[in-house]
């Protein structure tokens, strides 16, 4: 039992350095392209934007 | 087992937290001195473009931008001075949350929308359409 322990507690700490690091090995002359898709969560940006719309409406001079 | 359950429990959040952390939070991490002097001039200014919006003279884009619908030296004075720190504090979002080529798109569209909801009745305003209605 203790030695299954010991084995998962060095994959979890594996799987924890690993994941911090992405190493990519390809031909210089054809530079690997990522295309990154970053995903926006409108409701979010809209509750942004009504903080920093409150915020100008109330902290204005004699409000 | 329990040491097992443990570690997969915490696997499971190693991967899950940095996604519920993101999740809807788009608040400005740091304030620059750029940002902070465009948003102490913004609240400076606000009774005035408030003065003016149901004049019709100004008016509220649905892409976070003020628009002179009725031009006058000091309208178009304020509105560029309004929409130059508008952009400031847009494009600081959109840095710090990395938020790639579409974020200003994205971000625009959202002050556009928050404007359009807090614009008092018979403010300018125009329509995600394009049509501008008094309120």
């Amino acid at each position: 039992m203790k030695k299954i322990n010991r084995w998962i507690y060095g994959l979890a700490a594996a799987c924890v350095l690993a994941g911090c690091t992405i190493k990519a090995v390809g031909d210089p002359n054809r530079p690997i392209t990522i295309n990154a898709n970053v995903v926006i969560d409108i409701r979010g940006l809209k509750q942004t934007a009504s903080n920093i719309e409150d915020m100008v409406a109330k902290g204005g001079p004699g409000t | 087992m329990k040491a097992r359950n443990l570690i997969a429990a915490a696997l499971i959040a190693l991967f899950i937290c940095p996604v519920a952390l993101h999740a809807g939070q788009y608040d400005l991490k740091e304030m620059t001195p750029e940002v902070q002097a465009a948003l102490s001039a913004r609240q400076n200014r606000y009774a005035q473009l408030k003065a003016l919006k149901p004049q019709g003279i100004i008016g509220e884009t649905h892409h976070g931008y003020i628009k002179v619908l009725q031009p006058s030296p000091e309208a178009s004075a304020l509105a560029e001075e309004e929409n130059r720190d508008r952009g400031i504090i847009y494009r600081a979002i959109i840095l710090q949350h990395a938020l790639g080529s579409e974020g200003l798109a994205a971000v625009e569209k959202s002050f556009g929308a928050v404007q359009l909801e807090k614009a008092s009745p018979g403010e300018m305003v125009q329509l995600p359409s394009g049509e501008w209605v008094r309120k």
